[in-house]
């Protein structure tokens, strides 16, 4: 194939012995191992590589790096493919395969561009002045609007590749790798520290890999090497290459984005693509070099207008010229080094326009240099064909005398440099205005960060070097790596005439944000519509908002807002620098936190036995619950009845294992339970328990649960199971904050033990079957008594306590016991037909009882006494937390939401939980709102023993409408109900105490 | 007469192990440890009297310093908190060193079963933790003797370095240990080529 026609005989870094082949929009093409994908279009000669945003406009390549606003890809196909990256910074492989967005149906062939005809309707602000009515109707339009603009397609099924994180640790972060990069390496690194130094292309050097100049009297390519050799020697210094710094965060954490297998052939499923690096720095350098500023004239978006250090870098790094005749435009000296770059390649300097009136000292060797001068329109139409180059006015800026067109074919611009400050911004570093230069620098730094070279608004290599140096030395000294002081260095400046916006000789748009389709005019529409903060301007017009964010044109874009408001650049201000610097792919972000892994999840030492057994599960915190065992495929309804009715005629057995359980010792845990329980506990005997409610200090319900008395100064607590962190956390902190020097130490012990709740009638006949020392008989062993002993070998702690109403034995055995356990009990209980139940059994068992489930009826804003347990409040201690909080006037008022029962009018309609209660006169009215809400409904069930619905609600004034009857709405309908006790079944205990 | 209940590990009855290479060496090793005796020992530091009675009871030193564990003849005894420690000793001790040490210390509680126990180790070990924790490893900041309260995977870890392999030991929640198991293999197949 010989369609490279761009590319050079020789020079640049490619290896022209390896060619490679790919595709672009279908159509195939060659280039060569060290290509970007945009350098191989370019080297054979393709120039339109995408449609603009808005207007569908013919765009090209514009820069060599991360800022490309315009040659935006989808590179690879289905679900491996990744959406909107820079043509620039895609490495080229064998077999590439991209596609431009913004351009259906082709490239070429637009009928978007349609839009362009009616770019007079599409002013700044359209989307917000046009879609906003009718009201509501944007939803509507938002779907067209969006496939219209269509940036990219995200793949419908999951990623194979596999995306990880890591974290990771050093002395000095030293983001980039140009020369500034490298000396601050070698100088950290000579000091001893321990260096990462961080390179976003594919090797390190920066403008070094393709740029000239002298470093410390050596060439600047052997000097490149020479480093890169002697950081590859020291062991504490680690380079990533492929790798971005995206975010800057609080205490030196900086994350980077590594892309791994991104430049090769796509490896099989599954290999490692992308990983997500967290970095704690303990020191930064910020050496992230500079970006090179377009320049606003008419019609400034033509493909083959490009920045002039992009079309130095095609032909010193990729060996390819960008065209054949080029206007070289520009309003500082550093476009003359590319200019020259060019004509060493053999590209035609037409003419080197320079606004400044009087042009730059730097050598020319014979070009045409004209000074005062401006290209004001770029002209042609798929591509540029000639430059309209006018002369202006020193004084006013405008155009003066004729307008001279110049046939070319590629138009290189200079508007001047902006420091890629955004890690530093990101800081929380504050920018400062260089008035010289003509660009934000950083100012004070927030964090332990230092700024070298371009960064630092030092754009000469000898100054990047010295900067780069003292920097390393500086970081590495800060942390505690002696070397020399370092130098302060004075820096020298790139002098430059700002002209924000070149004056028009005709029409033709002036792009700003070309990603954006952000003219001139549109900034100054805003700014006259009243859009003068920047950071309104910035919405108004999306100016900065693509996925570049601007980088090329941005301060371009405050200078033309600060003209239209009579401001200065720095008057004006920036827009806020937020992360990621480049776009990260979700893939990256999740990591391994995907499927299986997505969050931990807890087990009991049971939990495998469920599964087995058909249980099906419900998530309690991490927790997963048996909710019922489907048997035989059973439906949850007759499951569940089925497990109630067994515990209530037989003996269930119920994996309590989660219950929260915390061991309490020491000569003040009476005083501790006092404090954290509303009702007495010096009366609790040994080997006895009692029930409590914790509150928060407002009064309000937060965790209840049973404590165990084991020894003198020994207590064993239970909690809910989703309430166990919790609870633990507010004990240690009272006890670390405002109890200090009590004797009492609390021990979360909730997974040590395997907590097997034996209940029903023949409870205690199965115990009574095991090798187990305890004597089960009544008398021995009353209700809410915990008795300890040995279990088939195992010791146990044995608590008689019941959450369904029925004779209940909950056996806490070791973890490792668990297990074996259960199966005995499932063996010994089989005559007896034991039954495993679940959470959902439990909830109606525990109902028909009318036992709170805290955090079901409980949300955080009921007190005991709304919940009618008034007889667990002491009156006699002198304080327990949440003693005040119940004396507020709110919780002390009468009409309070009250803890109710509600027995459907029907007996089989059962209430849907959530529900809102009404008066029943309200209930006719019930589509024309507002009807008042007088409660809502908390727990509901079809008990099977009663054969009748029963609910817990909590209604205002409960208590005094007992017998009421109320409304409840259920999904648009009318339940009748009627308020009675929260208690339905064996009302008096006697089966809870036989 | 009923037979005596068996007792299993947090992953599940036999001792689970793994070793995975690449190329013939081993480069990470992961597997679950047998149990042990474990102890949340509880005391005011500044008692002098107290901490050396559990160094009578126990031959351990309690270290003072946040980040340490201390060692001696199979016992190690981490840093928990500034009056808290977890006190690991060989299995079937429990019962006898609790007594011992709720004699002398302010509070002993036997947690043998509340955490699962694996060791990681080889080259590449710091880097499978680095995947999932926070905390610095470099062996001038965490090496032998160093332990960490932190987390891995999300889940809550005691995790402290034992020799210079580096061999870590993994100590967490039983309820959460299949999660971390699986974590911690997925997390090495990029060492091991899954």
């Amino acid at each position: 194939m010989s369609g490279q026609t761009f590319r050079l005989a020789f020079g640049g870094r490619i290896d022209r012995s390896k060619p490679l082949n790919f595709t672009f929009n279908g159509s195939a093409y060659q280039g060569y191992a060290g290509d970007t994908l945009a350098s191989a279009l370019l080297a054979n000669g393709v120039r339109l590589v995408g449609r603009s945003f808005k207007y569908h406009r013919p765009r090209g390549v514009v820069t060599a790096g991360p800022e490309e606003p315009n040659a935006l890809v989808r590179i690879g196909r289905g679900t491996r493919a990744l959406p909107n990256l820079p043509a620039t910074m895609v490495e080229l492989y064998e077999g590439l395969e991209a596609r431009s967005i913004n351009c259906w149906p082709s490239v070429s062939f637009d009928c978007g561009a349609i839009i362009g005809l009616f770019a007079r309707v599409l002013p700044a602000g359209f989307y917000y002045k046009t879609f906003m009515w009718p009201r509501g109707a944007w939803m509507w339009y938002e779907k067209f609007i969006r496939s219209a603009a269509g940036l990219g397609r995200t793949p419908k099924a999951p990623d194979p590749d596999r995306y990880e994180k890591r974290f990771d640790h050093c002395d000095v972060l030293v983001v980039g790798s140009g020369a500034a990069g490298i000396a601050a390496a070698l100088a950290a690194g000579d000091a001893g520290a321990r260096v990462l130094l961080v390179e976003e292309r594919a090797e390190v050097g920066g403008q070094l890999t393709f740029g000239g100049g002298i470093i410390d009297g050596t060439a600047a390519g052997a000097w490149r090497r020479l480093a890169r050799a002697k950081l590859a020697e020291m062991p504490e210094v680690r380079v990533l290459t492929r790798t971005t710094a995206v975010g800057y965060y609080d205490h030196n954490l900086v994350t980077l984005l590594e892309r791994i297998t991104d430049h090769l052939p796509p490896p099989p499923a599954g290999e490692l693509r992308q990983r997500l690096w967290k970095v704690r720095a303990r020191q930064v350098v910020v050496a992230t070099g500079a970006t090179e500023r377009a320049l606003v004239f008419a019609n400034n978006d033509l493909p083959g207008v490009m920045l002039a250090s992009a079309a130095h870098r095609y032909a010193a790094q990729y060996g390819v010229r960008c065209g054949l005749r080029a206007v070289v435009f520009a309003n500082n000296d550093s476009a003359y080094a590319a200019a020259l770059a060019l004509a060493d390649a053999g590209v035609e300097i037409a003419a080197l326009i320079d606004l400044r009136a009087e042009p730059g000292t730097h050598a020319v060797r014979g070009l045409s240099v004209r000074g005062g001068q401006a290209v004001v329109t770029a002209r042609g139409s798929r591509h540029v064909t000639a430059a309209d180059i006018a002369s202006l006015d020193p004084a006013t800026g405008r155009i003066t005398g004729k307008i001279e067109t110049v046939a070319c074919d590629l138009i290189c611009v200079s508007g001047g440099w902006d420091p890629a400050v955004h890690l530093f911004s990101q800081s929380g570093g504050r920018l400062a205005y260089d008035e010289v230069q003509h660009c934000f620098v950083p100012g004070a730094p927030a964090q332990p960060t230092h700024v070298a070279g371009a960064a630092n608004g030092a754009f000469m290599l000898a100054d990047c070097v010295v900067q780069g140096c003292a920097a390393g030395i500086a970081a590495a000294r800060a942390v505690g790596f002696d070397g020399p002081v370092p130098e302060v260095a004075a820096r020298s400046l790139l002098r430059l005439h700002p002209m924000w916006e070149i004056p028009a000789a005709g029409s033709g748009k002036k792009f700003v944000d070309q990603q954006s389709d952000v003219t001139a005019a549109d900034l100054a529409l805003a700014a006259r519509e009243g859009y003068v903060s920047v950071e309104h301007a910035k919405r108004y017009t999306t100016t900065g908002m693509g996925v570049d964010q601007g980088k090329i044109g941005n301060i371009t874009a405050f200078g033309i807002l600060g003209n239209a408001t009579s401001r200065s650049v720095p008057e004006v201000g920036t827009t806020t620098f937020r992360p990621p610097y480049v776009p990260v792919t979700i893939g990256a972000l999740a990591g391994r936190d995907i499927g299986a892994l997505f969050e931990p999840v807890r087990k009991t030492p049971v939990t495998d036995w469920h599964a087995a057994h058909g249980a099906v599960f419900e998530p309690v915190g991490l927790w997963r619950r048996p909710q019922y065992y489907s048997r035989n495929g059973e439906d949850m309804h007759t499951a569940v009845a089925r497990e109630c009715l067994a515990v209530r005629n037989g003996v269930g057995l119920l994996d309590a294992s989660t219950l929260g359980k915390i061991e309490i010792r020491g000569r003040d845990a009476l005083k501790l339970l006092n404090m954290v329980y509303t009702n007495a506990w010096d009366s609790l005997a040994i080997g006895a328990c009692r029930y409590g409610l914790m509150l928060r200090e407002d009064g309000m319900v937060f965790d209840d649960g049973v404590t165990a008395r084991l020894g003198e100064h020994h207590y064993q607590m239970t909690t809910t199971s989703g309430g166990a962190d919790g609870v633990v956390n507010w004990l240690e902190e009272w006890l670390q904050c405002e109890w200090l020097g009590w004797r009492v130490y609390v021990t979360p012990v909730t997974a040590n033990w395997a907590t097997l709740a034996v209940t029903g009638p023949q409870a205690r006949t199965l115990l009574q079957q095991l090798d187990c020392d305890i004597d089960f008989a009544p008398a021995a062993f009353p209700h809410m008594a915990i008795r300890t002993g040995m279990v088939a070998g195992a010791s146990a702690r044995i608590a008689r306590v019941s959450f369904t109403g029925e004779l209940s034995y909950e056996i806490n055995v070791p973890a490792r016991y668990g297990l074996a356990l259960w199966e005995l009990l499932m063996q010994e209980g089989a005559a007896l037909g034991i039954t495993p139940l679940g959470t959902e059994a439990l909830h109606v068992l525990r109902a028909e009882k009318g036992f709170i489930v805290v955090g079901h009826d409980t949300d955080g804003t009921v007190t005991p006494h709304d919940l009618g347990m008034s007889w667990i409040v002491s009156k006699t201690k002198a304080d327990f937390l949440g003693m005040r909080g119940l004396q507020r006037s709110d919780s002390a008022r009468a009409g309070r939401k009250q803890l109710v029962g509600l027995l459907t009018a029907d007996a089989q309609t059962v209430l849907v939980e959530g529900s809102q209660v009404i008066r029943p006169q309200d209930a006719p009215r019930i589509h024309t709102p507002p009807v008042p809400m007088i409660g809502h409904v908390t727990s509901s069930y079809m008990s099977p023993k009663l054969g009748h619905s029963i609910a817990m609600a909590l209604i205002e004034d409960g208590r005094r409408r007992m017998n009421e009857d109320v409304a409840v709405v259920v999904h648009g309908r009318v339940v009748s109900a009627r308020i009675v006790e929260p208690r339905f079944y064996d009302i008096n205990g006697e089966r809870l105490n036989g | 007469m009923a037979e005596l209940l068996l007792a299993r590990t947090a992953l599940g009855g036999a001792t689970a192990a793994e070793l995975r290479t690449r190329g013939g060496a081993a480069i990470v090793l992961l597997r679950e440890l047998p149990e042990s005796t474990m102890l949340d020992v509880r005391l005011d530091p500044a008692d002098v009297a107290m901490l050396a009675a559990v160094q009578k009871a126990t031959g351990l030193d309690l270290p003072q310093t946040p980040g340490k564990f201390s060692a001696h003849a199979e016992r190690s005894a981490l840093w928990f908190g500034p009056d808290q420690w977890l006190i690991v000793a060989q299995a079937g001790e429990a019962g006898a060193l609790t007594r011992t040490l709720d004699a002398v210390a302010g509070s002993a509680v036997d947690v043998s079963d509340l955490r699962a126990e694996f060791e990681l180790a080889g080259p590449l070990a710091a880097d499978v933790l680095r995947k999932g924790c926070g905390i610095d490893l470099h062996p001038r900041v965490f090496g032998p003797g160093s332990c960490a309260l932190t987390s891995l995977a999300r889940v809550r870890v005691a995790m402290r370095q034992t020799d210079e392999r580096p061999g870590y030991r993994l100590l967490v929640e039983r309820s959460v240990a299949l999660y971390l198991w699986d974590w911690l293999v997925d997390a090495m197949t990029e060492f091991t080529g899954g």
